[in-house]
Parts: structure tokens; sequence; C-alpha cells
């Protein structure tokens, strides 16, 4: 599977890439994304267009001829950005949120007709150190107009776009650094830490503990990033430290359902396509992009049982026994392979899409259509065009 | 070899280097200058001198006096423009270096070659920005830094190109001219231009420039344009037109008829043209044109017309190609040297000669580390010298020994553009590269460079661990570690603290925060961070204290499921193990009170009787803890211990009646 | 090309007699005739105040910052005789430690590397040098060197704590290196090492015919060779190196500039060496391929700049 790559060198290591969404109706692809970047002395917040392929696009006035330069990204408006992007999420299609290193929460706005973005609210030090050094908001999660954020001080807090004062804060939501957030369903968020623990929040709830809590037996290896699946939100996948891609299903108790070795080094950020919920991405600090394809995995095999699944990065696939003795797999008709991946009849397809000798680390991706979108420390931004995606 | 030398400005030996002097603005000389280290290449200088010198009550009312000034050097490649350079070419770099490594010789050329035209073209590429850029700004400091800097790539690529040719990309046969030809046309396209611009008129024999235009042409051998030029002039069938046709049209160099012919018979045809160049020149078949004449003479190489068109050839090295074209096309590149006096001799006049031209002399010499060495002196940035060291340093053409600092020029000079690199907020990660590569002190800079680094959030700290990890590199591991863990400790994140502790299996600090914990505890009845303590794992073995945190959890949650045997014995074992610390046995005996309060048996006789013994200890040592202890404290402490006492005979006494009693059958 | 990036205005009411950078290049701390230390945010190109330490009763000579891992640390010393050992807490500075056993004035600290724990060594005008350090336990403990240079002691600096040849111990880890290095008004250098909890002279460095002004121990890049630099009032700058072979030191004057010599300091991969002096000028020093000490300079013959205004860089 040849994928088509465009580079674009852009001056600044990238943390974040994020597709905006697509129209509601859903017609054609996103065109547009947006960037935050880090470890700068002047961090920004930019705005880029992919060109279409063969029709090329109306709005350019590149005149220059070469063909791959009419295919790179090309910037349409940029700000600055006060300490490191550590997170980066659409708010619909003019709104940005940016978590910070500074500990501040701000949501940007983007004036597609004059291509200027700038801020539109900000919530400053939201997450703090009682010292004077800075305690980084680690990300952000959006739904409707609610808006969770979460950090290195292990607080929660519950932000609505347009008030100024947080709907609610929860103090000890964690007694270690937070990494990531994702909305499961329209009140309840899940969050992975530090020490490898995956937590459920219910924010109706007023109690502020955690309403289940997961973890990998005896592992005290950070989790660095969670993604849930698209159709079925029980099922999530995280990735961790070590490069190891764990999937969970939230209805059973405590561990996870699949260890897969995957990267040799941390594993920044897991995806799931959104419309092809078999196909799942992850990008880790070893400088890969893997594409792990589960729909060439079969129907689900009926029940629990060993569950297992095969990593190819290190040649090496953990088997891990099924939680719960009883806990029947889920009904077959609404199977889904990620939960039953059975190492001895199934390989998944995996495939590490950037070029081989990539050294420095691939930050953040995200996928849309055909189109996935890496953000790396060699300040580079890649756009792959992926046929093979159903 | 030795001939040549006369003509350069500096010597052979190690280039003279002047002082590096910044005067500050406003401050009198009484004052003095001193200077701190900042980060990699940054210094903060203010005015200021030793104490023991200054007169005293010696004030200073100039506010300039106590002003400090940071002062950076060697950042060159940070402007964003440029920095994709950086980029880019670390990636051609790290690809090198993997393929040098594994490739056979044969192989080894192809991927260098390739290499060396990638690196010429990222640097094509930022040139390309930088013209945009430039035409599309109209700050005048901006306008004149981008046509610095293009000046400057200009020059880079004019000698590596020519390093290509000459080190790398070595025809075979050693017969360089060819290359030599295009290189030359490649950066003198003026008469191309002409030629284009003549194309398009109607009447170009009446272009002022025409003629010029042929010289140009056929100093660089570009034979086919001269050709179609003299095709359009209206004299175009005259007997002088009709002889010069035929001659060029015979040339055996740059026709296509070239391609495959050996050496030998190559210059048969050469020579035996070149009789006719000159056959037909004495014959005077070219008098009635001067023109015509003064190409003839220039395919007859006759040295003197070299002379007058030496405007026309702009340079001494274009000259030395058009001369070598014309008077010994199979000159072989470890010969180009012997020709180079007479075009120098016909520049020099005129004072033209610069730093460049040393480096050019020095590239036709085969002189490499010569060339590096002025290169690196020459341009204000290392990039330039230290990826052409190193492409040249794999392609065998640098003697690598071992210069007397302790290692080779690659080093040398890759040191200090990971240097720069290392300077620079953003760029350091590309620096931590090079330094991997640099064999002898790479790893000991990279070390200092990695225990300054500043990292503010976990994130960073999770990168440069893994960096540290990679290379195996404790010491920094175990420092950053450390560092995080006492920031968030001092944070008051104690469980933050702790993963970072356990994960660099610091004893002392995870012993610290478990003791924390308990104190915590002791204080307020409750843990706060359940959800790590809980959970700790096979990593609570770390530390005694941490495994009796982890335990005495263990013994809570026996507790809460009524598992009251289980969590009997449990607190039974940590107390006797002594695996609890002294100060935490009275709030273990105070659970055991709730075990002993039951109705059911839980500790045996033997079980009590230690309990007992415990309980004497600990109330002969609290006579020494009086003095830490409140009053308050100090009677609820022995309400307690009276409590237990009571509680502890009275569960022996109901031990030694159970045990003794006899159950019938 | 050397240009000016940045100002900062200290505000110090008096000359300014030392700036030290912290670990991770994120604060700076200036000291100065008006007594005070000033600490300033120096991150992302912003300077900002965030302390004013007052405590000396004197002229502040110098100051130094302790290893991060021990939290945020100063220590200073001043013409008062006192060596005042400041920590941050939440935000605020408070003097932590003072230490006040020397006859007059103490004109250097320096802490030790991390390895050997909170340890700082101070020189001072009545000729000894006192070793700090700390006990664990928030108390603190010294050892004094009386005697160490005649007249008075100038400079202390520490080695690094980890030489490629550094003795093993039993259990086959890596002994941190123990020695100091002091000049003082005797025109001597000296090496101290600590031998049975006492420091004793390992070796005598003679070649500056004045004043020794500072004292810099370069750090370790990976060869078995040590290399210590000191300037003189003799306007002298000297190279000693250690080959690591046997324990003796040859001397190389780097220099004989035109003025007193009265500071030096190594860059963190300690292969430049700044040096300042009476003559208004900070050099930069750089051994070359061949093993020579030279000035270092980014000059484009033929392209000579001198550019008035902010500054002038000649060549």
């Amino acid at each position: 599977m040849m994928a088509d790559i465009r580079v674009k060198f852009v001056s600044q290591k990238i943390s974040k890439i994020r597709w905006r969404p697509c129209s509601r109706q859903g017609f054609g692809s996103s065109d547009v994304f947006a960037t935050g970047s880090w470890d700068d002395e002047s961090n920004s917040v930019s705005m880029w267009h992919l060109p279409g392929d063969s029709q090329g696009d109306e709005d350019m006035e590149d005149d220059v001829s070469d063909e791959l330069v009419e295919k790179e990204p090309r910037l349409l408006c940029e700000t600055l950005h006060r300490g490191d992007v550590q997170d980066l999420q659409f708010l619909g299609m003019e709104h940005l949120i940016t978590a910070s290193s500074s500990g501040t929460v701000s949501v940007f706005r983007h004036h597609p007709n004059s291509q200027v973005i700038g801020v539109s609210q900000e919530w400053d030090k939201l997450h703090t150190f009682p010292s004077q050094n800075n305690c980084s908001c680690t990300s952000v999660a959006s739904q409707d107009e609610t808006i969770v954020s979460c950090g290195e001080d292990g607080k929660m807090n519950v932000l609505i776009v347009g008030r100024r004062p947080p709907l609610r804060r929860i103090d000890n939501a964690d007694s270690c650094t937070i990494n990531d957030v994702i909305f499961l369903k329209q009140s309840e968020v899940v969050t992975v830490n530090s020490t490898g623990q995956l937590k459920v929040f219910d924010l109706r709830q007023p109690s502020d503990q955690p309403t289940s809590l997961f973890l990998v037996t005896g592992d005290q290896t950070a989790l660095l990033c969670i993604d849930k699946h698209p159709t079925q939100h029980h099922v999530v996948a995280a990735g961790g430290q070590d490069g190891v891609l764990s999937v969970w299903d939230l209805r059973q108790e405590k561990y996870p359902v699949t260890l897969l070795e995957a990267h040799s080094a941390p594993m920044w950020e897991v995806k799931f396509h959104p419309n092809h919920p078999d196909h799942l991405f992850t990008c880790s600090e070893d400088g890969s992009v893997w594409h792990w394809n589960a729909s060439t995995v079969g129907a689900a095999s009926a029940g629990a049982g060993l569950l297992a699944g095969t990593g190819a990065g290190s040649g090496g696939g953990i088997a891990f026994a099924a939680s719960m003795p009883g806990g029947s797999g889920p009904n077959p008709s609404h199977s889904c392979p990620w939960l039953t991946l059975d190492v001895s009849r199934h390989k998944m397809d995996i495939t590490s899409l950037l070029p081989t000798q990539k050294n420095l680390p691939v930050n953040s991706i995200d996928i849309e259509r055909q189109i996935l979108l890496c953000g790396t420390d060699e300040e580079a931004i890649y756009a792959m065009e992926l046929p093979a995606i159903r | 070899m030795g001939h040549s030398s006369k003509w350069r400005q500096s010597n052979m030996a190690e280039r003279e280097r002047d002082l590096h002097i910044l005067w500050l603005p406003g401050t009198a000389s009484c004052y003095g200058l001193q200077a701190t280290w900042g980060m990699g290449n940054q210094l903060y200088v203010f005015p200021g001198r030793n104490p023991i010198l200054q007169e005293d009550g010696v004030q200073a009312h100039n506010p300039e006096a106590t002003e400090i000034s940071e002062v950076r050097w060697d950042t060159d490649m940070h402007d964003k423009l440029i920095r994709r350079l950086v980029n880019q070419s670390h990636n051609i770099f790290m690809m090198l270096q993997s393929q040098a490594a594994d490739a056979s010789s044969a192989t080894l050329k192809q991927q260098l070659v390739k290499c060396s035209k990638q690196y010429r073209s990222v640097m094509k590429a930022c040139s390309m920005d930088l013209l945009e850029a430039s035409d599309n700004t109209a700050d005048e400091m901006d306008i004149e830094r981008f046509q610095d800097q293009l000046k400057v790539f200009e020059m880079q690529e004019l000698i590596w190109s020519l390093c290509e040719i000459l080190f790398i990309d070595v025809a075979p046969g050693g017969r360089i001219l060819i290359p030599l030809l295009e290189w030359l046309r490649r950066h003198f396209p003026v008469g191309f231009q002409i030629f284009k611009d003549i194309l398009q008129q109607e009447k170009p024999e009446e272009h002022r420039e025409y003629w010029e235009c042929i010289y140009r042409l056929i100093l660089q051998g570009e034979v086919e344009k001269v050709r179609s030029l003299l095709a359009r002039h209206p004299a175009r069938q005259t007997d002088c037109f009709l002889s010069m046709e035929e001659l060029l049209k015979k040339m055996p160099l740059c026709s296509s008829n070239y391609k495959g012919s050996s050496l030998s018979e190559f210059e048969m045809k050469w020579r035996h043209w070149r009789e006719d160049c000159e056959r037909r020149l004495e014959e005077g078949d070219f008098a009635t044109n001067k023109y015509l004449e003064t190409v003839a003479r220039i395919l007859c190489g006759d040295n003197t017309v070299f002379s007058h068109l030496r405007d026309l050839c702009q340079t001494w090295y274009h000259m030395l190609i058009s001369k070598l074209l014309y008077q010994n096309p199979t000159v072989k590149a470890n010969d180009l040297q012997y020709y180079t006096q007479d075009c120098l001799d016909d520049f020099r006049c005129d004072g033209m000669l610069g730093d460049l031209d040393n480096i050019l002399i020095a590239v036709f010499e085969f002189d490499s580390h010569q060339v590096l060495k002025e290169c690196s002196g020459f341009f204000t940035s290392f990039w330039f010298a230290a990826h052409l060291t190193d492409l040249l340093h794999h392609g065998g053409c640098l003697k690598s020994h071992r210069l007397v600092f302790g290692s080779d020029l690659r080093e040398y000079l890759l040191l200090d553009y990971a240097a720069s690199l290392m300077s620079h907020k953003s760029l350091w990660q590309v620096g931590v590269d090079y330094l991997d590569h640099c064999p002898l002190f790479g790893r000991s800079y990279l070390e200092q460079y990695i225990e300054h680094m500043s990292y503010e959030s976990e994130k960073k700290a999770v990168k440069l661990l893994h960096i540290c990890e990679r290379r195996n590199m404790t010491s920094q591991v175990k420092s950053i570690c450390k560092v995080m863990g006492m920031r968030l400790l001092h944070n008051d994140r104690l469980g933050a603290a702790l993963t970072w502790f356990l994960k660099s299996k610091d004893v002392a600090f995870a012993t610290l925060v478990a003791e924390k914990f308990l104190t915590q505890y002791s204080d307020k009845g409750k843990f706060d961070n359940l959800d790590l303590i809980d959970n700790l794992g096979s990593s609570m073995l770390l530390s005694n204290r941490l495994t009796f945190l982890g335990k005495y959890r263990e013994f809570h949650k026996l507790y809460e499921e009524r598992e009251y045997h289980a969590a009997g014995h449990l607190l039974f074992s940590l107390l006797t193990s002594r695996l609890a610390p002294r100060e935490f046995w009275i709030t273990l005996l105070k659970d055991a009170l709730g075990l002993l309060q039951l109705r059911e048996l839980v500790y045996g006789s033997k079980q009590t009787c230690e309990m007992m013994h415990c309980l004497e200890e600990l109330t002969k040592d609290t006579k020494h803890l009086e003095a830490g202890k409140q009053t308050t404290d100090l009677s609820e402490l022995q309400e307690n211990i009276s409590l237990l006492q009571v509680a502890l005979t009275k569960n022996l006494a109901k031990a030694i009646v159970t045990e003794g009693t006899v159950h019938p059958s | 090309m050397v240009s000016v990036i940045n100002s900062i205005d200290t505000a110090h009411e008096d000359m300014i007699h030392d700036a030290q950078l912290d670990y991770y290049g994120t604060k700076l701390a200036t000291c100065s005739s008006d007594r005070l230390i000033k600490v300033f945010d120096v991150k992302g190109g912003q300077q900002t105040l965030v302390a004013n330490l007052a405590g000396h009763e004197g002229p502040v000579w110098q100051v130094a910052w302790a290893h991060p891992m021990f939290g945020n640390i100063i220590a200073s010393c001043g013409y008062d005789r006192k060596v005042i050992i400041w920590k941050e807490t939440n935000g605020t500075w408070d003097k932590l430690y003072v230490y006040s056993n020397h006859d007059s004035s103490v004109n250097s600290v320096a802490f030790a590397p991390h390895e050997l724990g909170l340890v700082l060594a101070c020189g001072s005008s009545d000729g000894s040098i006192s070793i700090v350090f700390s006990t664990g336990d928030g108390s603190w403990d010294a050892k004094k060197i009386n005697g160490a240079h005649s007249i008075g002691c100038n400079a202390v600096s520490w080695a690094p704590a980890v030489a490629p040849n550094a003795l093993l111990d039993q259990s086959g880890k890596q002994q941190p290196v123990k020695k100091l290095v002091s000049g003082g008004c005797d025109n001597l250098v000296k090496i101290w090492r600590e031998e049975d909890s006492q420091w004793v002279e390992d070796q005598k460095l003679e070649g500056h015919s004045d004043w020794v002004r500072d004292v810099s121990w370069a750090p370790s890049i990976g060869l078995p060779k040590s290399i210590i630099a000191s300037c003189s009032q003799d306007c002298r700058v000297i190279i000693w190196t250690n080959d690591g072979t046997f324990n003796n030191w040859t001397s190389k004057v780097l220099h004989k500039f035109n003025d007193v010599v009265w500071h030096l300091s190594w860059s963190i991969t300690g292969n430049i060496l700044a040096v300042s002096g009476g003559d208004n000028k900070v050099s930069l020093w750089k051994e070359n391929l061949e093993g020579q000490w030279v000035c270092i300079s980014d000059v484009n013959k033929g392209q000579g700049q001198i550019t008035d205004g902010q500054s002038a860089i000649s060549s």
C-alpha cells in the first residue's frame, strides 16, 4: 500500500495537529487543519489549507509552477500562543481549544473569510502548583459547549464556553498527572494518568471520585493517550509510555482486553478512523506512525476466552487472559474486532507509514477520510494519502 | 603541489583568528567588563571589576553600568527560513550515516552522490525561499539580510558542486572535463541568457552582444548553440562561415559521438581536429572576419586570446576550464592544479583574489583538509563545513588522522555545529543526533547539555528521559527523575512524585514519600492518594516503607471485607517482622484493638504475648519521645496504651482458655 | 557573528560583582555592592525580577546556584565575612543558613557537584577555605582549611565529580572525585583533596608572579585529562593540564593580556574559555585542531564589519 506523502517543513516543532471537522452535511472532505507548536521561544497556533488533488483550488494564488509546491500545505494564518500547545481540539468549525504548558486553557476563533485567528476566551492559570513552577494543562476535551481540562496538578475542570468561572473543579481527580481526557458520552469522561490508570468520571455525580478505575496489573507505566471507538463507546484504546497499545472494554472490570507491543518508545497519540473503526493509527517518540488494520481479522469468535493480539514492532505479542469468568464476549452481531483478536488465526495487518530512517519523534496524528496528518519534532508536517482504507 | 601555495593569503597552517570583542554602549573604561556563561553559545556580559581592586565607595551613577547584556553567537541557522535547512539536512545526514555504515563500497559511491545532490537541492530550496521572502518584504534590513545569505548560498553551492565533481562523483578514468563544463554552464549563465535573448530577435546578427555571446558560448564549449547562432547570420554562406561551421561540426569533444570512444581514440580525433583548426587559421580562412578569427584562435587554444577575453570569463576558474577544453581536454582531475597558476596570474593583477578563490584553489589541488578548514574559517556558520566534511569523510576523501586536540576534523566541525544547535531552544533535538555521531567527545558533550536542559512540563521530561535511556545515560536518567520528583514533592504532589522515584528506583526518596503518606494518615486518619497506593503492585517492593504502606492498605481492605482472620494475621506479621516503623506501631495496635474486641478469637496466646511485648517496647520508648509531644498527645497515648493493655490481657485469657479447651469429638 | 540580543536593567544601585545563571538557564542571580542579590526570570527572552534578597551587610562578591535537585538554592558571599544560603519555597526566598566563621571578607563561593551532596566551598581574605555541607536533617556543618593561602584566598572551584579514571570502590561503583582548586594572594594555585575526612593539599601549582584572581576547573569531556584555568594580576591566563597518567600538572600560558585579568569561566562543555579583564574585553578562547588555544573569530576577510550604535565588532 503505497501512500502518497506530502511534506512541509515549517520551522516549528509541531506538538498537535488536527483536522477541522467537516460541515454537518458531510460533503467533501475537510481540507483545513490546525497545528500547535511547542518548545520554542515563542509558540504558535496555525491554520493550514491542504490543496486537493488534480482539480487544484480556486483560492490558491500560487504562481509557482512546481507540482510539489502546489500540493504542499499552505499557511492560512497563525497567532502566538503562550506556552507549549499541549493539546488542541476543534469546537465546531470556527473555534479551537488549546491546553497550554502555562496551565491556561484558551479558545481561539478562526475567521475563515478574513483568515485571521485570535483568542476569544481564556481561562488563565487553570492548573497551578503552589510554588512558582509552571503546571501544564495536559489535555482538553469538548462536548457541545462543555470543555473538560486536566493537568499535571491532577485536577479536572469543567468549563462552559462563554462563562468565566469554571462550572466545576475536581481538585483531587488524580494523585498523579492526568495525561489525556476524552468524552465517552454526554456527561461521562475517561482519563488516563501517569501510573497507567484509566478512570471514568460521571460529571453528573456530585462525588469527586471516579465511577470506575482500570489498570494494567502490577505495572506503573504511564498511559499517555486515549481514543474511543467511534461507534462502540465502551471500547477504548490507550497508548503507554512503554509504547504498548492497550484496548479496553469499559463494561468489564479493571483490566485491558488486549495488550499489543507496538512501538519502542512512548506512544503519543492513538486514533480510530472516524468512519472505518477497524483502522487504528498510532504515533510515537520513536519517529514512526503505524496503521493497524483489523478489518482482516474476521468476525468475532463467540464468547470470551483467550483474547490476544500481535504486535509487529518487537515481534512479540502478549496473550492476555480475558477478565472475569463468565463474562461472555459481546453479542457476535455487534462484534468488534478489537476485542476479539486471536493471535493464532489472524494476524492483524500493521503497516509503518512513514519512510524509514525517521528519527525525530512524531507527536501527533489525525485522520480524516483518506488523508492522515502527522506533526513531528523535525519541524515538519506530513500529509499522507491512504487509498487502502476500505 | 608547492608552487600554487604562494597565491594564498593565509598560510597553510591554522588560520590566525582575531579576538571577539564586544563594545557595550555607554560604558566608561573605568568599569571593566565581566562575563558569565549562558546556555550554549550565550554570554551575559556586564561592567564589573573584581572587588579587590575597586576603590571603596565608588558609586555607579550611570544606570547602564548596572545593565547586563545578553550576547549570542553562531545564530545564523536559527532564522526561521534557514531553519528548514537545518531540519532537511539533518534527515540527509542521518540517512547518510546509516548508509555509510551498511553499504559496500560499490553502492556507497552512488549513495554519496545522491546525498550530495540532496544537500545541494535543499540549499537551493532554501535560496528560493529567501528570494521569495526578499521580494515580499519591504523591510530594508531584512532584505539586506536575505541578500547576504543568498550570496553565501551561491558561494556554497559553487564550492560544494565542485567538490562533488572532483571528490565524490568522480568520472571514470578521471576525465572530468565534461562535468566541469556542466558546472561552468550552471554557474555562469550569462551566455545562455543572452543566447535566448538573441534567438528571439528578428535580426540576431544586429544584436549588440551577438559576437560576445558567441565568444561566451564557445568558451563554455556550447558548440551547438554557436552553430545555431552562426546559422542565423546573413553571411552564413560565405567561405569563412562555412569553414567555421565545418570545424564546429567536426569538433570531437562536445558532439554526441564522444560517448563510447576510448581515450586514445579520442585523443587522436582531437589532435586531428586541432591540426585542422590550426591549418585553417594559418591559411587565412577567417581573415575576412575578425570575430570568426577570434573564435578560431580560441579553438586553437591560443593563450593570448584567452587573456583578451578575460572579462568574458569573469573568473580565473572559468578561464581555467575554458582553456583546458581547448588545450587539454583529456586532463585528469589530479593534474588540474598545474594549470591554475596561469589563470590566477591573469586575474591576480586586479587584486580580485579572495577567500572563495583560496578555497577553490584548494579544491583543485585536492587538498580536502585545507578546503574544509578554509570553509570553516570563512563562513560564519558551521553548517556548510560540517556537512561537507562529513560527506567527504564517508567518501574516503579525508585523511582521517587524529589531530592534537583529540579527534579528527570531521568531529571537530560536527561538535561546533552541534553546539550551535544545542544553544537553540528548539533545535537541540537535532543537535542530539549530531552529537551521537561524534565518536570521541559526542557523548560527554551530550551528557553536559542534557544535564543543563530545562524541562518545565512532564512531556519534555519524558522525551529527555527517552533520549537518555536509549543511550544508557543512567546518571542523567537518575538526575531527571530526581529533579522531577523533588519538584513535585515541593508542590505537595506526593503521588506524582512517587511515580518518578519509583521509575528511577530511588529507594531513599520513595521511602520519604511513603513516610509522608503515613504521617498524613496519622494526622488526618485517612489516606489521600488511595488510587495510587492501592495499586502499587510490585513496585511497592522497592522500599521497606513502601511495602509496609502497601501491606497496610491490604490490611484495611481485608478488614473492610470482614476477612478478620486474614487481616489479623497480616497486622501481626507487620508488627512482628518490624516492617512497620516504630512511630506507626501505636496506630497498628489501635487497629488491633478493633480486632481484639471482636467476639471471635483472632489472636492466639502466643501471638497475644508477642503483641504485649511490642506494647512494652513501645511504652519504654515513649518515655524518650516525650520531648517532642504535647501534653494532650501524650495523655491520649497513655490512654490508648492502657486500653490496649486491658484488651490484650483479656484476649490472652480468652486465648488460653480456648486453646486449652478440649472439644468433645 | 556575535550580537547583543537583550539587555537586562538590573536596577542595582551600585556595581555588579557577579551574575550567575542557574543550572537550566532559566534564572539569573546578580549581586552587587548595594548589598542586594537579585533573581531574575530569564525564560523565553523575557526578564522579570522575581526576588530581592537582602541580608548582607556589605558588598556581595559572588553568588552560586546549587543543583536543582535540592530545590532553588543560592549561596552568596560578601565583604561582611558571611556566607548566606538562601532557599525558595512556594515563591518566596528565605535564608536557610548563615555561615560566619571567617575573619574577613569572603571572596568566592562555589557549590560542589551534586554527587557530593549539598556542599559548598568558600575562600576568604583571611587566607582560609571553608567547606560547608548540609548534614541532611536540616543542619549544617563545616570543615576549614586554615592558612590555605597567605594574605588571602581569592577564588575556589570544584573538580567535576566524575572523571574517566576515577577510583572504583569495593562495590565497583565509581567514587565521586572530591577535589577543589583555589587561587590566592600568594600567587599560587593549589589543589585540595579530602583524605580521612580532612582536607589536605594535593598540589601546589606555581606559575603566576602576582595575585591569582580567579581559578576554574574545566568540566570533564570524556578524556582522561583534567584542565584548570587560572588568571592573575600579572595579566596572564595559564592553562594547567593533567593528562591523567601521573599526578603532575603541566602549564601553558594562554596569553599575556594588556591588563589585569580577573575572571574566567568555562562553557558547559568545557571547550571554550571566557576571559574577562581590565582591558575592557571579554575574549573567548578555544582549543583548535592542533591543540593550541586560540582566540576565536567570525571575521570574513574582505567583509570586516564595524557597526556603530548598539555594538561594535571589530576584527
